[in-house]
C-alpha cells in the first residue's frame, strides 16, 4: 500500500471519531481512559504518602523512639530487652557525638565550632523530601550569637546547589520544626557526600524535638554540648536508616552507661515507619486499583463503541470496500482509529497525571514520578486500548460489502 | 458464470453470460430478486463467481488476490447504489473525495480531481452541504461524482433511480447518458426493475427467474 493511500487510512480514522455524532461514546471512553492512566500513574510511582515525617517513609527507615526517665539507669541489655515494648516517641535525648567530623573550610564556623558535626540531616534525596513539604521556610538571619554552639545540619552537595540555601533567609525543618540556617559550611573531609553543612542554631535544638540521623553507616548524634546535653525535651524522634535502628540504639544506650542521661527508655521498632509505609502501600494499592477498574471500564466502553461503530457503519465498510478497499484496508482503518484514540489519551492523560501529582504534592501527598513508571503506565494504557480495538478490527474483515450495501 | 451464494448451496445465477463494448451501456432489468445486484457485484469485483471468468478490460480476474481486486476496482470500478451511500457526516465535496480512496492521489490532484467531478454532475454549488441537506436527486448526483472521481471508466449502477421521482429519475439518467456519450465513461451497466431506466441503454439483458436455478 502506498505512502498516500495509508494517508487516506489516516483521514478516514480521523474523520469519525472527530465529526461522526455516533461517535460520542468515543469521545466519552477517550477521557475516561485519560483520567484512569492519570490515576493509574498516580497510584504505581508515587503512592500516596501522607506524613509529617517525609523522610521516614521517603527512606522506609526505622524509627528509634526514645523515652527518658529519670531516677534510674537501664543497661545495654536492658535497653535491648525494652527495645520492642514502646512505640511512643516520649522524649528527646541529649546523646553524644559518634562520629567525630571535622568541619573544613568553614567561613562562618570552623572557629566555633566544637568537633564539628551536631545534627545530620541526611541525604539529598531526604532533604529534598522534607523540601517537598516546603520544609524550606523563609526566615530572618539571626544574629550571630558569642559563644554559640554550633549544632550543624548536614546536606549533601546537589542538595545544596539544587536548593538555594539562604544564609540568613532560609530555615530547614527537623521534626516538625523550622530551624534558621545560620551558614554553610563546605567541604566535608570525611563526609564526602555531604560536603556542605547548614549550620542551625543551636538554641533552636535546645528546647525542641529534634531528628538525629545515620550517616555512613552509623550514628551521627549531637556535638558534645552541655547546653544540649543538659537539656530534656519531650517528642524527640530519632531516624535511622534502614537496617541502623540498633546501631543508633546502642549508641543511645551507652549514653545511659555514660551518665549523660538518666535514663533511656526506647523502642528500636519500624512501627511507625510501617504504619506510614503501610498508608502508603494501601493508597498506592488502592489508587492502583482504582487506575486499573478505570482502564478496564475505559477499555470495555473503547470496546463497545467500537463494535457499535462497526455495527453501525456496515453500509460504510461496504462503501470503502466499492470504493477499492480492501478488507485489510478497512481492519486497518479502525485499528489506526484505535491507535489514535490511544494517542490521544496518553497526550491528555500524562500531561493531567503529572498536574494532578503537583498539586498532590502541594497539598502534602508526596508524589515521586518515575520515567519507568510513565513507561509502564502507558504501555499499560497501550496494551489494554489495543486489545479493545484488535476485536471490532477483525469483525470488519466479515463485512460482506454486497449485504452491506444492499 | 455461475454463482451459488456464499455457502455455495444456492445457485443464484446459472450459466450467465454477457460482455459490455467499449463506450456501449449495459441495461439489465428483472423483478427484484433476480439477481441483479448480485450480478453488478460479480462484475464489480465484489463477488466471486462460483464457476466461470470475469473479464475487466480484457484481462482475466480469477486469478487475482482479494488486495489486486480491490486495487483493480478502485481504478476501474464504480458503483451508484439506489441508497446512494453517501457518508451522512461529511460534505458533498468530502463523499465525493472518498472515491479517490487508495488512489494515492496527492492533495493538488485530488481536490482538482474532486471539483471536476462534481462540476460534472452540476453540484459545485452543493458542494459544502451534508447529504441531509440535500435532495434525492442531489444525493444521487454526488454518488455518481463519487463512482467516477478517480477517472474511472466503468461505472455500475444498481437501482440508481429506485428513490427517486419520475423527473428526477429522467435527469439522473441523462447525466449519466451524457457521460458515456462524451467518452467520460467506457461502459455503463445499470440494473433496475424500471423498463424506463433501462430503455435508456444501448442494449437491454432481462434476468427472469429462470436464470436463478
Amino acid at each position: 500500500m502506498s505512502r498516500r493511500a495509508w494517508g487516506d487510512l489516516a483521514m478516514w480514522s480521523l474523520q469519525h471519531p472527530r465529526r461522526n455524532p455516533r461517535g460520542t461514546i468515543l469521545s466519552v471512553s477517550a477521557p475516561t481512559v485519560s483520567i484512569a492512566l492519570f490515576v493509574l500513574l498516580l497510584g504505581i510511582m508515587g503512592g500516596g504518602t501522607v506524613s509529617l515525617e517525609n523522610v521516614v517513609s521517603e527512606t522506609g527507615g526505622d524509627l528509634v523512639r526514645v523515652a527518658v526517665r529519670d531516677g534510674s539507669q537501664l543497661s545495654s541489655e536492658e535497653v535491648a530487652a525494652r527495645a520492642n515494648m514502646h512505640d511512643l516517641v516520649i522524649a528527646t535525648v541529649p546523646t553524644r557525638k559518634v562520629n567525630s567530623t571535622e568541619i573544613r573550610a568553614s567561613q562562618h564556623s570552623q572557629s566555633l565550632a566544637r568537633n564539628g558535626v551536631t545534627t545530620l540531616i541526611g541525604t539529598d534525596e531526604q532533604l529534598r523530601t522534607v523540601l517537598g513539604t516546603n520544609a524550606l521556610a523563609m526566615g530572618r538571619w539571626p544574629a550571630w550569637p558569642d559563644g554559640m554552639n554550633l549544632p550543624t545540619a548536614l546536606v549533601g552537595a546537589d542538595v545544596a546547589a539544587a536548593v538555594p540555601l539562604q544564609v540568613g533567609e532560609s530555615s530547614i525543618l527537623v521534626g516538625g520544626l523550622g530551624l534558621p540556617v545560620l551558614g554553610v559550611l563546605s567541604p566535608m573531609a570525611n563526609l564526602p557526600e555531604f560536603d556542605r553543612a547548614v549550620i542551625v542554631d543551636a538554641g533552636w535544638l535546645e528546647s525542641q524535638a529534634v531528628a538525629l540521623f545515620t550517616g555512613q553507616g552509623s550514628a551521627v548524634g549531637w556535638v558534645e554540648s552541655g547546653s544540649v546535653a543538659s537539656t530534656i525535651t519531650e517528642g524527640a524522634l530519632v531516624i535511622a536508616r534502614p537496617g541502623q535502628a540498633s546501631v543508633v540504639a546502642s549508641e543511645l544506650a551507652n549514653l545511659v552507661g555514660m551518665g549523660q542521661v538518666a535514663q533511656i527508655d526506647f523502642a528500636v521498632s519500624s512501627d511507625l515507619a510501617r504504619v506510614r509505609t503501610g498508608i502508603a502501600d494501601q493508597t498506592r494499592r488502592l489508587l492502583t486499583a482504582v487506575a486499573v477498574v478505570s482502564v478496564v471500564v475505559g477499555s470495555v466502553l473503547s470496546f463497545i463503541s467500537q463494535k457499535r461503530s462497526v455495527a453501525a457503519r456496515t453500509s460504510e465498510i461496504g462503501l470503502y470496500m466499492s470504493l477499492g478497499a480492501s478488507s485489510t484496508m478497512v481492519a486497518l482503518a479502525f485499528l489506526m482509529e484505535s491507535a489514535l484514540l490511544t494517542v490521544l489519551i496518553v497526550m491528555i492523560g500524562v500531561p493531567a497525571g503529572l498536574l494532578a501529582g503537583a498539586i498532590a504534592s502541594s497539598a502534602g501527598l508526596t508524589i515521586e514520578w518515575t520515567t519507568a513508571g510513565l513507561v509502564y503506565g502507558v504501555m499499560f494504557v497501550c496494551y489494554v486500548m489495543l486489545l479493545s480495538g484488535i476485536i471490532p478490527a477483525v469483525a470488519t474483515t466479515r463485512v460482506d460489502p454486497v449485504r452491506a450495501l444492499g | 458464470m455461475t454463482y451459488a451464494g456464499p455457502r455455495g448451496d444456492v445457485r443464484v445465477l446459472s450459466d450467465f453470460s454477457f460482455c459490455v463494448e467499449d463506450g456501449e451501456s449495459l441495461g439489465i432489468m428483472g423483478p427484484s430478486g433476480a439477481g441483479k445486484t448480485t450480478l453488478l457485484s460479480i462484475a464489480g469485483l465484489l463477488l466471486r463467481p462460483t464457476a466461470g471468468e470475469v473479464h475487466v478490460f480484457g484481462e482475466a480476474t480469477s486469478g487475482l488476490s482479494n488486495t489486486a481486486s480491490a486495487y483493480l476496482r478502485s481504478r476501474n470500478i464504480g458503483f451508484v447504489f439506489q441508497q446512494y451511500h453517501l457518508v451522512p457526516y461529511l460534505s458533498a465535496w468530502e463523499n465525493v473525495r472518498l472515491g479517490l480512496f487508495g488512489a494515492g492521489a496527492s492533495k493538488r490532484s485530488s481536490v482538482q480531481a474532486v471539483d471536476e467531478s462534481l462540476s460534472r454532475v452540476e453540484m459545485s454549488h452543493r458542494r459544502d452541504h451534508r447529504p441531509r441537506e440535500l435532495s434525492g436527486g442531489e444525493q444521487q448526483r454526488v454518488a455518481i461524482a463519487r463512482a467516477l472521481c478517480a477517472r474511472r471508466r466503468i461505472l455500475l449502477c444498481d437501482e440508481p433511480t429506485g428513490n427517486l421521482d419520475r423527473g428526477t429519475a429522467e435527469s439522473v439518467m441523462s447525466l449519466i447518458a451524457k457521460l458515456l456519450d462524451t467518452g467520460q465513461l467506457s461502459a455503463l451497466v445499470v440494473a433496475s426493475h424500471d423498463e424506463q431506466v433501462t430503455s435508456a441503454c444501448h442494449r437491454q439483458l432481462v434476468l427472469t427467474r429462470q436464470d436463478l436455478l
